[in-house]
This record gives structure tokens, C-alpha cells and sequence, in this order.
């Protein structure tokens, strides 16, 4: 965790909770004590419809708030995955959903059952939402805020400890998924 | 307190701009009579005008007073009340204002029920400009835009507050002073959204358009066109068409914005509502 | 975390900013990307013993806002492109009537409803000049989320110190992204308070201004009679056609803004010391000039940057001065070249090159970096 700054695109449709894992991951940046921003992209549809969040995290002041270069991809749609696997560079990791079907398949490109962990869970009569899932994969692909300050941060966020535990343990399933896979850097 | 109607007048500022036989010196004499019976300080009261002739009233009214842009003396009005509660707030109007283009937020201020007062004194046309037609100029009526006789409808305007949910609505006439006053004065004790139509004359304009002769003809036709609300209504539909009802027309107690608010304050958790009313 | 550092959005920031300045009263018409503020306002408002009210358009919020402010409480609304349209009536009322309120629009992409969620730059001039007649304006452009939560605060002060409407313009983006920031504590900084009227109550004029051509403003309840009027004026507020008293007070309500620029203007500059270059941006723009500025220097460019915190009244005298120094200037801005045509009207001596782009889409640094490219 040498590199200064991190960006992150995390990308699907309206109603997947996008937003929300993004400003989550922002805050829990600035309780590490980083700073962070976090921006969006959205249609008029409240579901459905192209949507993505930017997030920027870094040690130093930022200067502009969006992804311009970024070092991790969440795809959770056909259609977002679509739009950034052939515009992102070789270095970028691009995390997308294998229920969505066949996709890229570069060293930085990893098809990652998290549909998978949703229904896993909603079997055994849990709650793991999709989004937290993907943002725990991209976290454990790339390290890039402390653990603790999830932790930190759903506590404040959600008075209901089993709600807390929920998100926590989706973020800890997605991070699982992705345990020895390789980033190419 | 000792009040006179002379505390509620700036009579320095007399005689009026309103043409000789305008219903709207009568109107504003009627305003000072009912806010001096009712002994309401005048540093307690709000008139918010509009634009038009009836616009021109808070200059004769000796309160606080906001006179703004063309039909919003309402949601000025709104504004007060809604920030002061305590304040009596009346919004004076023609039937431009209230009507026409400020129709939307009369429904509205009905709807809402902040505690306002709207006196609309409706002379069927604007004065001020030179007689074009208005929302309440009725069909066939001739004015300097409707030369060849309106081809709209006029609203009735009690009938529109009532349907948006007005709880005191009343109509009076020009001729009808006294009845007038004492609308006025209950309207203002109301506690809620209240309206007072009061149909007026231009003669200057309306009236020699329509070749309704002078001011007291003007005044004859519309006292001989007026009934009381229990005659209106006894008369048979299709004996209506020559007269209007007059007097309170619907009355009924609902809780208004402010009494609702405070609920809402509490369930915020905000300051205790008995300390809010006079906090200002 | 502490408890004074928070990661919010900036339309959360400038709700933020309104509560701590003492704001009790918002009156709104929800429009998107602005409607955050109105949820906020409704929620905490009534926890404060203050009030929200949800008028029936954008013409009406404006009304009631200037009517509650005319009661002492300080009071605001927010919105975007089209509801700003709407405003512009009584956002006239508030100009000629000396009424303190802050106004707080979100731009969008236009004209008309254009995208209601892509972000633009292009009300700068409708803020300046979208209410008729003659009038200066003050507003302010935050760039950052830390911004948005001090101009709003900053809005309430000069809306209360000049008595007059105040205008905060965001966008989009600036609106909803989110960012650390630092809040105050309570009473950490002063907050400016409408002048009180003195002496007895009935020789009170609520236009006679002071020396300083602001009048001491009366609030509806209190001894001293308040008027307020949209109308041309005398001190007493009754209507008056006499030319000298029409043009004493339109070049009073001018003047009090214009004469106090230096006061009221202020914008950030950034590695300007010996650049020979300078990028003249606002708002999310001139976050992606202040990034390419940093990408430049890397490369050894002399750029700097001034990001215009105030809008208007325009700085003129002191633009001119922080630009001394520089041979070319380049204006990027989301629009089809708004900002530019006011540092053309003031730098006319140097090169001037303006960047633009109108399609709902932010400038990216890049952008701006082959912009220089390209022209220098």
C-alpha cells in the first residue's frame, strides 16, 4: 500500500446500491484518514438504466474529484461491463459478475461468482447484498482502506447490529472470492 | 386596548389613486374597520399586495406590508405566515392577482391552509391597464381584449376555493358594506385559509364596455344580481342564471398548516410547540 | 473519525452551511440534481423549530421566501435550470426590496429541461443578468464540497451584511459528489446579522440607507412598520415616478454591491507566482484545471490557476493584477463560452483562449491540457 492515490469505477444499473457502496468506501477512506471523493453518473431512471460511482482516494489533497485513470472496475451489469472491457487499459483489474455471462479474460480481468454469494446466503435465509459483495471483491483484490474503518463506519451508519453484521459479512464474502487471485501490476 | 379604524388608515396618504365609483376605496375602508373591531395591532399585521389597482391598497393600509410581483401576494403571504404565526397576514387582491395569473397559488393556499386571509375584491377586468379581460370577465362580456365578447368562461371563485379545499368562503358585494366588514372580520378570526370575493365595479373601464352605465347603476345591477346564499339556493337551477349567492357560502373547521406543523416539529423532535407561538 | 469531520455530498455540505448560518426557513419545488437540500430542510428544519414548505412551483418558493425573511428568519431555497428560470421574477422582488435571502442552484445541462442529471456551467450569465432591469448580483461558485459548505454559510453573511438575495451556483457534480469536510463547531465563526433600525418607531424609514447605502431593515412584528415593495420607491416604500428618486435608488442597490467588490469578491489562485500561463475556471472545472496545472508543472510548464470562487460582481481590478504576470490565459468552462467573454472584456492585452464544451459531460484534465497544447 505504497501507491498514494487509488481509483476506483464502480459500475451497473440504477437500483444495484452503486452509489452506496461508493460513498461507503469514501467514507470509510476519510475515517482511515485519507481523503476521498466519490462522484456519480445516473439516468432519470431510479432503476434500471446506466449507473456508476467514482471513487478517488488518496494521501495528498485531490485535485480532481472523478476517475480518470482507474486501478479497479466493478462491473454488476451486462451493459456496464460491456462499456469499460475494451476501453480500460491492460493494468486496470475488472471485477465482473460470472452470472453475467462469458466476458473478458485478461491477466486483470476476472469473472468472480458474486451472484453466486447472494444466493448462498438468501438459501440459508440471509441477506448479502449484491453491491457489498462487489466492493468486498474489489477490497480484496486492492487493499486500499483499513478494514477496521468498514467496520468503523457501518456502525455508525446502521443502528441495527445484525444489519452491520450482514454488510459486514457480504464484504468479507466478496473478499474471499477473489482470495488467490493474482493482480498483474 | 383603545383602537381606532384612523390607526389601521395612513390618511396622510388620502385621497385614493382609484377612479371616482371604484369598489376598492370601499374594500380597504371595510380592511380598517374589521382589523379595528377585532383590535388587532397594526405592528401584528401583514398586507401583502400584488399588482393591478387592488395592488395599490397597502399603500393606504398604515401595517406592515409586502407588495411584490403580479398575482404572488399569496405565497408572499405563505411565506410570513408560515416563518411568523403569530402575525394576522391578509393578502389583498384583484382578480388578476388572485385569479388569473396567480390562480395556481390560490388552489394552492386553499389547499394548504396556512392561516391568510385573501380578500379579492373582482372587478372582471384590469383597471390598471386599461380593461383586458381577466379569468373572471364572463363569457360574451366585452373588454379591450374582448371586443367582440369573451369566448371563455369565467370562473366562479368561491366555487373554486371550496373545491380546493378552502374552509372559510364568503362573497359579498360593493353595495353590501356593512355585510362586508363583518365577513371581513369573521374571515380574519377564522383560523385557517379564509376568502372574501367581493364583487366590485370598474366603471371607468368594465362598465363602459359593456354599457353598464355609472357607478351607481354599476352598484344597482350588481345589488339586484345578489341574493342571499338561502334564496340562491331555493331557486330552481335554470332560475340562477341572472344572480349570485352571497354571504358565507362554506364554513368548516379543519386543523390549519401552523396547528399541523407544530405535530410535525414535535415529531422532529424540535422545540416544544407551546414555546413556538410568539417566539418571533 | 471526529465528530466535525464528515464525508458528505455538496448539496449535504450547503444544508449544512444554511443550518449553521442560522437559516429557519426553506421554501422549495424539488428539482433534480438539487432536491437533496429540500429532503434535508424538511427533515431537519422542523427538529430545529424551523420550517419547510413545499410550494407549488419555483415563482411561489422564491415568494415565500422573501416573506419569511421580511419576518427576521433567514431563509432559503435551492434548485436548478428550470426552476431558476421561474425564480428570476422575485428574484427581482428580492433585489428591489432589499430582502436578505440565499438561493442556492444547482446547474444542470440545458436550455429549458435539458439533462436533468448531467452537469453544466452555462447560468453563470442568467445569474448575472436573468431578472430585468438594471441590478448587480452577488454569486458564488464553490468547487469543492469543503466550499460549498463555507460559501453557503459566507451566502447568508454578505445576503445579510448588503441586504440582498444571494446566489450559491453549484453543479451537478460539485452537488453530488462526495468529499471530506471539515465542519465548525458552534459559534466557531461569526455570522453576519441584518442591521436593526434604531430611534423612535414611527420616524422609522425602511429605505433610508446609511452612509454605507444600506438601510437598516425592520422585521414584520416588530413596533417599527415595515414596508416592502417590488416598485420603484422613496425612503417611506411608496411607490414614487420621480426620476431623481428612480435613479438615486436603482444606482444606490448597484452601487452598495458594486462599490464593495473587493469585500464580496474573492477567488483561490494556485501556483500563480511565476506562471506564465494562467487557467481562469469554476466550479467542478476548475478541479480538472487545477489537476492539469499539476500535470503541466510536472513537465516543467509555468501554469498556474485562479478558480473564481465569486462569479459576481466580477473582480475585475483584482483578476487584472493576478494575471499581471502572464502572457496567455486559458478559459475552459461548460458552456459555449460564458466566463470568457468577461476576462476577454478585462485582459483584452493578453492572449485569450477559451476552452468550451456543452454536452453534459464534465471537462476532464485532459482536456484542458490539450486545450494549451493546442493554443500556446
Amino acid at each position: 500500500m505504497n501507491k498514494k492515490e487509488w481509483q476506483v469505477i464502480l459500475a451497473g444499473e440504477g437500483g444495484q446500491g452503486l452509489v452506496f457502496i461508493g460513498a461507503l468506501l469514501g467514507e470509510a477512506a476519510v475515517a482511515d484518514g485519507k481523503n476521498a471523493a466519490q462522484s456519480a453518473s445516473y439516468t432519470i431512471a431510479s432503476r434500471g438504466g446506466f449507473t456508476k460511482a467514482d471513487v478517488v482516494i488518496s494521501d495528498d489533497e485531490i485535485s480532481f474529484p472523478e476517475v480518470t485513470e482507474p486501478d479497479a472496475v466493478l462491473a454488476l451489469s451486462a451493459g456496464s461491463l460491456a462499456r469499460y472491457a475494451d476501453t480500460i487499459g491492460p493494468e486496470t483489474v475488472l471485477i465482473y459478475d460470472s452470472a453475467l455471462g462469458e466476458g473478458p479474460s485478461g491477466p486483470n480481468q476476472f469473472s468472480v461468482p458474486l451472484s453466486e454469494v447472494v444466493k448462498e446466503a438468501a438459501a440459508e435465509g440471509r441477506r448479502a447484498p449484491l453491491n457489498l459483495v462487489g466492493l468486498g471483491a474489489v477490497l480484496g483484490m486492492i487493499e486500499m482502506v483499513n478494514w477496521d474503518a468498514f467496520e468503523k463506519v457501518l456502525s455508525a451508519k446502521f443502528p441495527a447490529p445484525e444489519v452491520v453484521k450482514a454488510n459486514w459479512d457480504a464484504l468479507m464474502a466478496g473478499a474471499e472470492l477473489v482470495k488467490g487471485l493474482k493482480r498483474d501490476s | 386596548m383603545t383602537v381606532a379604524v384612523s390607526d389601521y388608515l395612513r390618511e396622510d396618504k388620502l385621497p385614493h389613486l382609484w377612479c371616482g365609483g371604484c369598489s376598492h376605496g370601499v374594500v380597504v375602508g371595510a380592511v380598517a374597520r374589521a382589523l379595528a373591531a377585532l383590535e388587532i395591532a397594526p405592528d401584528q399585521t401583514v398586507v401583502t399586495t400584488g399588482i393591478g389597482c387592488f395592488g395599490k391598497a397597502d399603500d393606504y393600509i398604515a401595517t406592515h406590508a409586502l407588495h411584490g410581483t403580479h398575482g404572488r401576494a399569496l405565497p408572499f403571504a405563505s411565506g410570513v405566515k408560515a416563518a411568523a404565526p403569530h402575525l394576522t397576514v391578509l393578502a389583498l387582491m384583484g382578480d388578476g392577482d388572485a385569479a388569473t395569473i396567480g390562480g395556481n397559488h390560490l388552489i394552492h393556499a386553499a389547499r394548504r391552509n396556512l392561516d391568510i386571509t385573501a380578500i379579492v375584491s373582482n372587478n372582471n377586468n384590469y383597471g390598471m391597464t386599461g380593461g383586458q379581460c381577466s379569468a373572471t370577465t364572463p363569457a360574451g362580456k366585452r373588454t379591450s381584449t374582448s371586443r367582440y365578447g369573451s369566448p371563455e368562461p369565467d370562473f366562479d371563485l368561491c366555487d373554486l376555493v371550496i373545491g380546493s379545499g378552502g374552509g372559510f368562503v364568503a362573497r359579498t358585494t360593493h353595495y353590501h358594506v356593512r355585510a362586508m366588514e363583518k365577513l371581513i372580520a369573521e374571515a380574519i378570526s377564522y383560523r385557517g385559509f379564509s376568502f372574501v370575493e367581493v364583487v366590485a365595479c370598474c366603471p371607468t373601464y368594465y362598465g363602459r364596455y359593456n354599457r353598464e352605465g355609472d357607478a351607481a347603476s354599476m352598484v344597482k345591477l350588481i345589488k339586484d344580481r345578489a341574493l342571499s346564499k338561502d334564496k340562491y339556493f331555493k331557486l330552481a337551477p335554470d332560475e340562477r342564471e341572472d344572480f349570485f349567492p352571497t354571504g358565507k357560502l362554506h364554513v368548516e373547521e379543519k386543523a390549519d398548516f401552523t396547528t399541523r406543523y407544530l405535530e410535525v416539529q414535535k415529531k422532529a423532535g424540535g422545540i416544544k410547540a407551546e414555546s413556538k407561538e410568539g417566539s418571533r | 473519525m471526529q465528530n466535525n469531520i464528515k464525508f458528505l455530498s455538496g448539496n449535504e455540505a450547503c444544508a449544512e452551511g444554511a443550518f449553521y448560518a442560522g437559516a429557519l426557513f426553506y421554501a422549495g419545488y424539488p428539482i433534480t440534481p438539487s432536491s437533496e437540500i429540500a429532503q434535508i430542510a424538511s427533515e431537519r428544519l422542523p427538529a430545529i423549530g424551523g420550517t419547510y414548505v413545499q410550494m407549488e412551483d419555483e415563482i411561489a418558493s422564491m415568494a415565500a421566501i422573501i416573506g419569511a425573511s421580511c419576518c427576521g428568519v433567514k431563509s432559503f431555497t435551492a434548485t436548478s435550470g428550470p426552476g431558476f428560470s421561474l425564480m428570476q421574477e422575485n428574484l427581482g422582488v428580492a433585489v428591489m426590496g432589499e430582502v436578505p435571502c440565499v438561493v442556492i442552484n444547482v446547474q444542470r445541462s440545458g436550455p429549458s429541461t435539458g439533462l436533468a442529471t448531467n452537469p453544466a456551467q452555462a447560468d453563470i450569465m442568467q445569474a448575472r443578468w436573468g431578472t430585468h432591469g438594471d441590478h448587480s448580483m452577488i454569486a458564488l461558485t464553490p468547487s469543492s464540497v469543503q466550499e460549498c459548505y463555507e460559501m453557503t454559510i459566507r451566502a447568508f453573511d454578505l445576503s445579510e451584511k448588503y441586504r440582498c438575495p444571494v446566489l450559491v451556483l453549484t453543479d451537478k457534480t460539485v452537488a453530488q459528489m462526495r468529499e471530506k469536510v471539515v465542519l465548525y463547531e458552534p459559534g466557531e465563526r461569526k455570522l453576519a446579522e441584518r442591521k436593526k433600525p434604531s430611534g423612535p418607531a414611527e420616524e422609522y424609514l425602511p429605505y433610508r440607507a446609511d452612509d454605507d447605502g444600506i438601510p437598516p431593515m425592520a422585521a414584520f412584528g416588530d413596533k417599527r412598520l415595515l414596508r416592502v415593495t417590488s416598485s420603484t420607491h422613496n425612503e417611506q416604500g411608496f411607490t414614487n415616478d420621480d426620476p431623481g428618486n428612480a435613479y438615486t435608488l436603482i444606482r444606490r442597490l448597484y452601487d452598495k454591491i458594486e462599490d464593495n467588490v473587493d469585500d464580496i469578491a474573492v477567488f483561490k489562485t494556485y501556483l500563480m507566482d511565476d506562471a506564465d500561463t494562467a487557467f481562469i475556471a469554476f466550479g467542478i472545472t476548475a478541479r480538472a484545471a487545477l489537476n492539469a496545472v499539476y500535470k503541466l508543472r510536472e513537465e516543467g510548464h509555468k501554469v498556474g490557476l485562479i478558480d473564481m470562487s465569486t462569479m459576481w460582481p466580477f473582480p475585475d481590478r483584482k483578476l487584472k493584477e493576478a494575471v499581471s504576470g502572464c502572457r496567455a490565459l486559458l478559459v475552459p468552462e461548460m458552456n459555449l463560452g460564458q466566463l470568457v467573454r468577461e476576462v476577454n472584456r478585462i485582459c483584452c492585452d493578453k492572449e485569450v483562449y477559451s476552452y468550451t464544451k456543452s454536452d453534459g459531460k464534465n471537462i476532464f484534465p485532459a482536456e484542458i491540457i490539450k486545450a494549451w497544447r493546442e493554443s500556446l
